[in-house]
């Protein structure tokens, strides 16, 4: 028996360093697996730390960010576990640091507009700002200021369920919906910087546009019967 | 007496073209499609740098079309403003054209696809949406949503169309057209970039090595393209003097023509040697500036008596 849980355990290992060896290759489902295998404890971890569920699923969410950005710099695979444990615990620090002790009902609270440590490329403490400002500073139309409201609503909820693919397609979508001015005074940040910001985002929103295009076309040529591949002999060509 | 028989060229527009046609007129050769396309004799540089982009700087869908009727075809071409990806529409419409092409047998032509350069898109897969295509660079697998966001992020897809009858005659007169043309008119629209064809490229280029401001790297891909080229061009000429269907005063011009252009070739290739792609050498190193425009002057010289015999032929013609 602990013999067989012993080998168990040493396959699980295995299997977790093969994982975080894909993952640093890029392969977004060895990354997407390690982080559904890791994601729980963390939370757990995060939770009695920082005795607050809200404020540790924020950390963990924004940790997850911050992993991928930083897959590439794992050098030790067998220390992943450390590693994300490491980040979960800086993201934590960070978010006290800004706002000190904040309640259930405002996990952003450390993102004011008054403060400066602003992440204004994280679209979730958009979505949260945006939110407040449609609050603070109602739309003179009742009814534009209910879609405006809903909008977000359901940005925001469903952008915990995508996958980062799909996140990237609403991202966009909600950088449309607003005026550069308008996130800018949100964050009272330069306009410049938002500008670059819609623009990143814009230009991720196009290629999504291109790629349901292509597969539009590629639909209808099938529909109308036409060929679906061909290839010539290319021998002739120098 | 057969034709000259060359399987690569530093100008990638001709090869592409040539990987299109060849496909409809089986007995065609590089040399040729050089030639009846004005490609053999082109020459353009930017007169400040002598910058890499000036072999593939003008007006494609004019300057092939030309060609192209030369060589007996009509062609259908998009493409998008310079640096301006397509939009999907543009995209589609494009992806349809090269569709097209390849179900009637015929690879397309488009520009940056694995380097800025032109290549073939020779197959198609609408599952995977990819494209099989060819360029200098590689042979594989493009993206159909790549095409037009390559290096530079523009779009240019050309496809033959129809087929024309025309004579040899009139081939070579649609030839020396585009090369007088080339060589005396300048062929860009607006004043900047300083680019600048024909004889007055010689003048350019002479002009920058004096001012000491060449880039490296792209005075030795010019050096290499224009060196190419006039190769191309005497092997040319040197077919069509051996062409029966052309009359004798205009074969015996031929020969004079081809040999012309080997010379200006060996001159050119001085400055091949001198500044080899992709190092380049050091073109704007004093002493090597001054023996590269003795260069340039020797060459100028005889493109300018060369295109005079080109003038000369094309009333021998009539």
């Amino acid at each position: 028996m602990i013999s067989g849980l012993d080998s168990e355990i040493e396959n699980e290992a295995l299997m977790e360093k093969e994982l975080v060896e894909r993952a640093k290759r890029n392969d977004k489902d060895a990354f997407g697996e390690l982080i559904r295998r890791h994601r729980a404890k963390a939370c757990r971890w995060a939770q009695k730390w920082t005795k607050d569920p809200f404020l540790a699923e924020d950390i963990v969410q924004d940790a997850l960010l911050n992993a991928f950005l930083q897959i590439h710099s794992l050098v030790d695979s067998e220390k992943f576990n450390a590693w994300f444990y490491r980040i979960v615990a800086n993201q934590g620090y960070m978010k006290l640091r800004r706002g000190g002790h904040f309640g259930k009902e405002e996990p952003f609270s450390s993102l004011s507009p008054r403060q400066k440590q602003l992440d204004w490329s994280n679209i979730d403490h958009i979505l949260f700002h945006l939110t407040k400002t449609v609050d603070t500073t109602p739309s003179t139309n009742p009814i534009d200021q209910v879609i405006r409201k809903e909008t977000i609503k359901g940005i925001t909820l469903m952008l915990q369920c995508l996958t980062e693919k799909e996140r990237r397609i609403f991202e966009g979508y909600f950088f449309e919906q607003l005026s550069p001015t308008e996130i800018a005074n949100m964050f009272q940040t330069k306009v410049s910087n938002v500008y670059n910001l819609l623009s990143r985002s814009k230009n991720k929103i196009r290629m999504e546009r291109i790629r349901i295009c292509i597969g539009e076309y590629v639909k209808t040529r099938k529909e109308k019967g036409l060929p679906t591949k061909r290839v010539l002999d290319h021998s002739k060509l120098l | 007496m057969g034709k000259s028989v060359m399987t690569e060229s530093w100008s990638s527009a001709a090869t592409a073209l040539y990987g299109a046609c060849v496909y409809v007129k089986e007995k065609l050769s590089l040399v040729e499609v050089m030639g009846y396309t004005g490609h053999a004799f082109r020459i353009n540089i930017h007169a400040d740098t002598v910058d890499v982009a000036g072999p593939t700087a003008y007006d494609w869908e004019k300057f092939f079309t030309k060609g192209l009727m030369n060589l007996g075809f009509t062609c259908k071409a998009i493409r998008t403003k310079d640096f301006i990806p397509p939009t999907p529409e543009e995209l589609t419409k494009a992806i349809s054209l090269v569709q097209d092409s390849i179900d009637k047998g015929i690879p397309a032509v488009a520009w940056d696809m694995f380097i800025p350069e032109f290549g073939n898109i020779y197959g198609y897969d609408d599952d995977k949406k990819v494209f099989m295509a060819k360029d200098p660079k590689a042979d594989g697998h493009l993206q159909y949503e790549k095409l037009g966001r390559g290096e530079i992020h523009e779009l240019f897809v050309l496809t033959i169309d129809k087929q024309l009858e025309v004579t040899e005659t009139e081939m070579l007169k649609g030839a020396l057209e585009l090369a007088v043309d080339h060589a005396y008119n300048r062929e860009h629209e607006f004043p900047n970039p300083p680019f600048e064809n024909g004889i007055k490229g010689y003048e350019a280029w002479i002009h920058a090595f004096q001012k000491q401001k060449v880039s490296d790297f792209g005075n030795a891909y010019n050096a290499a393209v224009v060196h190419d080229a006039r190769k191309f061009a005497a092997l040319f000429f040197e077919d069509i003097s051996h062409k029966e269907s052309i009359n004798d005063d205009v074969r015996h011009l031929a020969k004079q023509t081809s040999q012309k252009y080997g010379e200006i070739a060996e001159h050119l290739n001085q400055l091949v040697r001198m500044f080899p792609f992709p190092q380049g050498g050091n073109p704007n190193d004093p002493l090597e500036a001054k023996r590269a425009i003795e260069i340039l002057y020797d060459a100028k010289g005889k493109e300018e008596q060369v295109i005079k015999i080109l003038e000369e032929m094309l009333t021998k013609l009539d």
